[in-house]
């Protein structure tokens, strides 16, 4: 059947991207969640489940570095994929599309602050 | 308080916005925002008599309704994501006819990456209302983060004091800090604009022409699928049609000079045309219009506290009209929350954009000349055909032909990027040789 939707639909369980592998795009959440995972020695961490709206992947494309952790879809997922050269380029002529992104930063090290401030006293 | 201040806008201050389309949407969207974040406390009223849920002209902004790729990420990048209940149908695909032979060109990643939309509630006399009007949607945004929607028709302009006030439907709107005009060509709100005294004039235009087509959803399933159908033919004065898939309409747009009923008639029994549509289509769209396409710019497309956006001003060449929008509206905002709202600083800080597309079109002027040229050659048009068709079937195939023409019609690019493109020697050793190759074999043939 065909898919109208925007962007790609993810089955449950199924990899947007893994650790490890090369960032060319970042990700706007359109349907569904995507839960964000690190692989430990000993086992996997969930860092994040990310809603719609919600923008993912935008590390390596700032860094330039690998995927630091993998995202996947929890139950069906749809993402709209935003090009790396597009997305630099628009925002070369306009600065203010980082905003979003800064805000969306910003919020994840608030809740980092949060988490660390937790695991280290956590009668606080 | 040296002068210069008195055109920066501070608490209180008041915006108007002629036109509820998408440029004065994206203005008061990006306004409303830009003035949260730096902390200033504005409001912005937004003068739009069309409700956006009606079908047919009344309800509509008369266009073809495709949201770029390139337009569709960055909205989300910015927040802005157009939900499934105003999505008609995400693309992934174009299929190009030509005179002498079709082919598909399908979008590198595997997702649906441009969306159609309605513009307004739909076709004339559509029997349900299955989905929104994406301008409805913007203009819902705008309003859902604090702008004021008056549903009235402006009719006077004037400045008192130097500040504007709005006439509307015998109501009085003073002490503007700012007013944006951001109406359609054919709204009687952009003579307002022009008797404003402030030297505005409205571009040059020519007529397109839009059509519904009302098609089973099966049909258009298994026809169509998730691909725009793209219409080259050499045509007496008409650059390209665009065939749309929505719903159970397909939505057909085209884009030439001195359009008319009896033309438009005419391509749709093109043989190309009625390929695509059901051997029994009685040839009777049912809804139409022959609305007016900027071509153009205002030479003078601000003053202090005065600016124009959208189809009023600037836009790009033929396509993306909803992606010039959202440049011109935000840059309108950025400048005047940012900046300030006198001429020079829309000179310094807005007219540099709104020269960018002017400068862009000059080359899209250019790259439609090429076009017609390829059209008007059968030889060059298989050649390019041909090299599509390669270009398709291989995957590490570069793709170069194919992605100026992805670009061309899509509005993913600005046509200076394509330009670029287009001057490059690999892509003119395909074209050459493939041309080569059917002019040896068509000598040979005739031999």
């Amino acid at each position: 059947m065909q898919q109208l939707e925007l962007g790609r639909t993810y089955a449950d369980g199924e990899f947007v991207f893994r650790e490890g592998d090369r960032g060319d795009a970042m990700y706007v959440i359109q349907f569904g969640k995507i839960r964000i995972v690190k692989r430990t020695a000993a086992n996997e961490v969930t860092l994040a489940t990310l809603g719609p709206g919600e923008i993912l992947g935008e590390m390596s494309l700032f860094d330039q570095h690998e995927r630091s952790a993998s995202a996947v879809a929890v139950g069906e997922a749809r993402v709209l994929t935003v090009d790396r050269r597009k997305f630099f380029a628009s925002m070369s002529h306009d600065p203010t599309l980082a905003f979003k992104i800064l805000c969306s930063m910003s919020a994840r090290i608030r809740q980092l602050n949060q988490q660390v401030t937790q695991h280290h006293c956590p009668d606080l | 308080m040296s002068a210069s201040d008195d055109y920066v806008l501070e608490d209180g201050a008041r915006i108007g916005i002629i036109g509820g389309g998408p440029s004065g949407s994206f203005t008061a969207i990006f306004a409303l925002k830009m003035a949260r974040m730096v902390g200033k406390d504005i409001s912005v009223t937004i003068f739009e008599p069309k409700d956006f849920v009606r079908c047919g002209p009344v309800g509509c902004n008369h266009c073809g309704g495709v949201i770029s790729e390139l337009l569709l990420q960055t909205l989300a990048v910015e927040g802005i994501n157009i939900p499934d209940t105003v999505l008609q149908r995400g693309i992934n695909a174009y299929h190009l006819h030509t005179a002498v032979g079709s082919v598909a060109i399908a979008t590198p990643r595997l997702e649906n990456t441009i969306a159609t939309v309605h513009r307004g509630g739909g076709p004339l006399n559509m029997a349900t209302h299955e989905k929104g009007s994406f301008d409805g949607f913007l203009l819902a945004e705008a309003v859902r983060l604090g702008a004021e929607h008056q549903p009235l028709k402006v009719d006077g302009l004037e400045f008192r004091q130097g500040k504007p006030c709005l006439k509307a439907q015998g109501r009085e709107f003073a002490d503007f800090d700012l007013v944006v005009g951001a109406s359609g060509l054919k709204s009687p709100s952009s003579q307002v604009l022009e008797s404003a005294g402030v030297g505005y004039r409205r571009p040059a235009s020519v007529t397109a022409a839009i059509v519904e087509i009302p098609l089973d959803p099966a049909f258009i399933a298994a026809k169509f699928g998730n691909a725009i159908q793209l219409f080259l033919l050499p045509v007496k004065d008409i650059k390209f049609a665009a065939m749309i898939p929505k719903g159970n309409y397909a939505t057909v747009c085209i884009l030439g000079k001195n359009l008319n009923t009896d033309r438009v008639n005419s391509f749709l029994q093109h043989e190309r045309v009625r390929g695509v549509l059901p051997p029994d289509w009685a040839g009777r769209p049912c809804c139409r219009c022959l609305p007016r396409m900027n071509v153009g710019a205002p030479r003078v497309p601000f003053a202090d506290r005065f600016v124009v956006c959208g189809d009023a001003g600037s836009t790009r060449l033929f396509k993306d009209g909803l992606g010039a929008a959202y440049l011109m509206g935000k840059s309108v905002a950025i400048t005047a929350v940012f900046q300030g709202v006198s001429a020079a600083h829309f000179r310094e800080h807005y007219q540099p954009v709104y020269r960018s597309l002017i400068w862009d079109n000059y080359f899209g002027r250019y790259l439609f000349c090429v076009t017609d040229v390829y059209k008007r050659f059968p030889a060059l048009t298989k050649a390019m055909v041909a090299v599509v068709r390669e270009e398709q079937s291989d995957p590490r195939n570069p793709k170069r032909f194919s992605s100026i023409l992805w670009n061309m019609f899509t509005g993913n690019e600005r046509y200076k990027n394509i330009f670029s493109t287009a001057v490059s020697l690999p892509l003119h050793l395909d074209i050459w040789s493939e041309l080569a190759r059917i002019l040896t074999r068509r000598h040979h043939a005739t031999a």
